[in-house]
């Protein structure tokens, strides 16, 4: 469905927001309308209400343009904005029922955050791509390329790759030379894939991702400053030729991996680099060479995982997380954001804090921070007072 | 210190801390419902020691809670032995 230019304008009437920004997601162009009893029972939700109300777009309760808009009203914020919205149907959270009371209609969900990602998966729009092959598009002779593929203007499959059924590569990808990608991937604009690199069936990636950049290996021909830093402590020895290590490895990525706009895999000095399946990775992380990702885990946005790092399953990353070397964290760990790991996490522990530490140290770390000033000004008051006692002691 | 003010300064805090809306609290709230992250969970102990210039202990036992009348509780002990 095209997404009319209504304008929306502020006090003195300029435009504020256009219909395109504010309507989260529209019914895509193939799909039937849905009814808000169609929606209740996809969710596997409670109805209330009129369930025959047409559904065709979903939005926060102030952006809602009308009738046919489902508001999304399961925070508490949104759930208040409720009193001046233009829908007529709302989604909220189990528990909220009386807000639905002004509504002709609405749905309870219990895990709102998990509806939200049902109901947008119901309601995105498909990236914007022709099928078949752009005739700016090139293509090698030897290239395999698999049923109803579509590929982007000014995009690049190289020799011996192999593209499987339904994947579509927007504009200005490139595919290296002898690269299998799965079937039904979404591989967005400017992404970039380097030769040899395997990638499974399902998988989304972000713009401008690069899987297989050579990893960041140096060395120098004798012991260099940093090697005689980790081991003293001082810089005894000075880095006067790199040598450059060249990587020869690849990536592996597993089916059902999302990876994030900009994020680098780099390939492996010698072997795999390899991502399990499902794990989901941010934008801006870079994933050093020879590391292993375990499945499902969550990676967030500015992580840096140095060479040969190891994930268990499951593992989830805060944003801003680094991780040194060949350091491994457990199955199902939490790191905290910002945090630096150094050490072996074990697993299905929560670790935070430079150098991370266990939660429970965090805490006591935080606490001795904050607490610093105060107990600083409690222990001068109790050396005034040890002083003024002592004074006493002598005078009598 | 009277125990209104203990429960009013620590209804404010936590409606603070937690980005609530005071009314929508009560000392009966439970604390696990109102889903607090762990850093503002420190954010709200030490808004507390500092407004009551107390000290929490770190270790589990002393200061462990359900419901905001037990936070108003701790503080209240806290106070007394201090």
């Amino acid at each position: 469905m095209p997404c009319p230019a209504v304008v929306i304008t502020d006090a003195r009437g300029d435009p504020m927001i256009t219909r395109a920004h504010v309507i989260l997601a529209m019914v895509r162009e193939d799909d039937v309308p849905r009814t808000l009893n169609d929606i209740a029972v996809a969710l596997g939700a409670e109805l209330v209400g009129d369930g025959t109300l047409v559904v065709d777009a979903v939005a926060h309760p102030l952006m809602a343009d009308g009738a046919s808009t489902l508001a999304l009203a399961m925070e508490r914020n949104a759930e208040n904005a409720l009193a001046r919205t233009r829908a007529v149907s709302a989604v909220v959270a189990e528990g909220r029922r009386a807000a639905l009371a002004p509504l002709k209609g609405g749905i309870i969900v219990r895990r709102p955050r998990y509806a939200l990602a049902q109901l947008l998966e119901m309601f995105a729009l498909p990236p914007s791509i022709e099928p078949g092959v752009h005739p700016t598009a090139v293509l090698h002779p030897t290239a395999t390329i698999g049923a109803d593929v579509s590929i982007g203007a000014f995009s690049f499959v190289g020799p011996g790759t192999r593209i499987g059924d339904r994947t579509r590569l927007l504009a200005h990808s490139t595919v290296g030379a002898g690269v299998t990608i799965g079937n039904d991937c979404l591989i967005h604009a400017g992404a970039r894939i380097g030769d040899r690199c395997v990638l499974g069936n399902r998988l989304i990636l972000q713009p401008n991702v690069v899987i297989g950049a050579d990893g960041f290996g140096f060395v120098t021909p004798e012991r260099g400053s940093v090697e005689s830093a980790m081991e003293t402590g001082r810089v005894e020895a000075t880095n006067r030729t790199l040598a450059r290590i060249n990587s020869v490895g690849i990536v592996v990525i597993d089916d059902d991996v999302e990876i994030g706009a900009g994020t680098c895999i780099d390939r492996a000095t010698v072997g795999t680099t390899r991502i399990g399946r499902g794990t989901k990775i941010d934008n801006l992380v870079q994933v050093g060479h020879n590391c292993s990702i375990g499945e499902n885990c969550l990676i967030a946005g500015m992580c840096g995982l140095s060479g040969s790092v190891t994930l268990g399953d499951r593992v989830s990353l805060g944003g801003g997380v680094g991780v040194s070397d060949h350091v491994s964290i457990g199955d199902d760990a939490v790191i905290m954001a910002r945090s630096g790991v150094a050490a072996t996490v074990p697993a299905r522990e929560v670790w935070g804090g430079y150098p991370a530490v266990p939660h429970r140290e965090v805490t006591q770390q935080l606490f001795s921070a904050r607490r610093s000033p105060r107990m600083l000004r409690d222990i001068e008051d109790l050396k005034r007072r040890l002083s003024e006692l002592e004074q006493r002691v002598e005078r009598s | 210190m009277t125990d209104e003010h203990i429960q009013d300064t620590v209804l404010a805090i936590v409606a603070k801390e937690a980005r609530l809306d005071r009314a929508s609290l009560t000392l009966d709230t439970n604390l696990s419902d109102l889903k607090i992250e762990s850093l503002a969970m420190v954010q709200i102990l030490f808004a507390i020691e500092e407004a009551f210039n107390v000290y929490i202990p770190q270790d589990d036992e002393h200061f462990r809670f359900a419901t905001i009348r037990d936070v108003c509780a701790g503080v209240r002990a806290l106070l007394a032995a201090s």
